[in-house]
């Protein structure tokens, strides 16, 4: 089916007019109604001397009295439309996501335990090829290192394929406020436990 | 997992976040000197435009668009989630001044419904048109329902949810927008900002992200279609 054209609103505007599309402090969804959006760029342009001539200086500086024109060149701030899309253009649809840390690895491979959120249990543990992850991703897999594990379809047209992705996560170390919350928490957690 | 899972279409993630952004830094380049991503991401980062007053640039499966007063991370590959998560800490760990006023975590999930029948009755269900809208129209029916609720604890703000049932059909689809809003204190845009943007960003993530199928399996769980 065609897409409906729209007529609720002008997709033009100056990027730094935030009266209509940015209302106050608003996060919603995508930076626009209509996703695509043209914007008005105030871009510089490089404008020489022939063409404007304002930004011509003559002056008559040489001992034999030549005359010598200085060329200056000038920017000029042209506006531009450019168009700005917050549509992704991928199409995935996710069937598991296990989230778990390497617990050992070895020369072609490594082990890591898993879980799909905090209440499942027993984890499992699964062992992956280190040929499973992109090249730069193997050197993050050493013990305790955390990973994201997906399963999904991935579209390549009208083509779905099944996709299995290992993410090592990038996570910055624990901060010694973290640490501290954390074993405040899991002490709360022992004594709450009613052991009968 | 429910049965609802087996209709699920799509997922969108965007996180957008308020505040006084340089658009001109977030270019793949700086990625890769920060080492947030590799040569690799680097080469195949897509840039529509990098400039002092709009970037537009996708990386590592993920968009990146950024105004002087705002910025978003966005994907409609959700196994990307994670590395967006992670990119976002890295980020403002490294601009820990960025002055910020809000944040908010936006999930979109398409479900597909089996039958015309069903998705009407969604939509009267949700808004019923037998009082006013019959009245005054022939033939109303629903766009889009928006719902608002506060939230409360250690970052208050609000959910928004947006309904709607998408009018390309068939398939018979139905989207749920969610928007999980945390506005800062006015007090901490220029101090502490980030380092509360991070908290929240650790701590709410999971629950911001599983809002959308959250609204969506309540309401199908709850709307039931007249033959099943």
């Amino acid at each position: 089916m065609a897409e409906t054209l729209s007529t609720l609103d002008v997709p033009l505007r100056w990027v730094n007019d935030n009266r209509k599309v940015h209302q106050g402090i608003d996060t919603r969804f995508f930076l626009f109604s209509q996703q695509d959006e043209h914007v008005l760029v105030q871009q510089p342009v490089k404008e020489e001397s022939g063409l404007a001539a304002e930004s011509v200086a003559t002056t008559d500086t040489t001992p034999t009295g030549r005359r010598t024109t200085l060329t200056r060149s000038q920017d000029v701030r042209v506006p531009r439309s450019q168009r700005v899309s917050s549509r992704p253009d991928d199409r995935y649809i996710l069937l598991k996501k296990y989230e778990g840390f390497v617990t050992s690895r070895g020369e072609r491979s490594f082990t890591a335990r898993l879980f799909e959120d905090s209440r499942d249990y027993p984890v499992i543990e699964a062992e992956f090829d280190l040929e499973e992850i992109s090249e730069t991703d193997r050197q993050l897999a050493i013990e305790g290192a955390a990973l994201v594990w997906t399963i999904g379809y991935g579209y390549s047209g009208s083509t779905r394929k099944r996709e299995s992705a290992i993410y090592l996560r990038r996570l910055f170390p624990w901060s010694e406020k973290e640490i501290a919350e954390a074993r405040q928490a899991a002490s709360e957690l022992t004594c709450g436990i009613q052991w009968e | 997992m429910s049965a609802i899972n087996q209709i699920l279409e799509a997922e969108e993630l965007s996180v957008v976040i308020v505040g006084s952004f340089n658009p001109a830094i977030f270019h793949p380049e700086w990625f890769l000197r920060q080492k947030l991503i590799s040569d690799q991401d680097a080469k195949e980062a897509r840039i529509n435009v990098v400039s002092s007053q709009v970037t537009d640039v996708q990386l590592c499966g993920i968009k990146l668009v950024c105004f002087p007063d705002r910025f978003s991370l966005g994907t409609s590959n959700i196994s990307h989630a994670a590395r967006i998560q992670d990119l976002l800490v890295q980020i403002f760990t490294l601009l820990p001044h960025t002055p910020i006023k809000a944040c908010g975590i936006n999930l979109v999930a398409h479900f597909q419904v089996n039958s015309v029948e069903y998705w009407h009755k969604i939509d009267h269900t949700l808004a019923p048109k037998q009082l006013i809208w019959n009245g005054l129209f022939e033939r109303p029916g629903m766009q889009s329902l928006v719902i608002k609720a506060p939230r409360e604890g250690g970052f208050p703000g609000e959910i928004n949810i947006a309904v709607e049932p998408l009018p390309q059909y068939p398939p018979w689809i139905v989207v749920v927008r969610s928007n999980y809003h945390y506005g800062l204190p006015a007090d901490s845009v220029h101090v502490g900002a980030t380092e509360l943007l991070l908290t929240f960003l650790k701590r709410e993530w999971d629950t911001a992200c599983g809002m959308a199928r959250r609204v969506a399996n309540t309401i199908l769980d709850k709307i039931k279609p007249d033959h099943g």
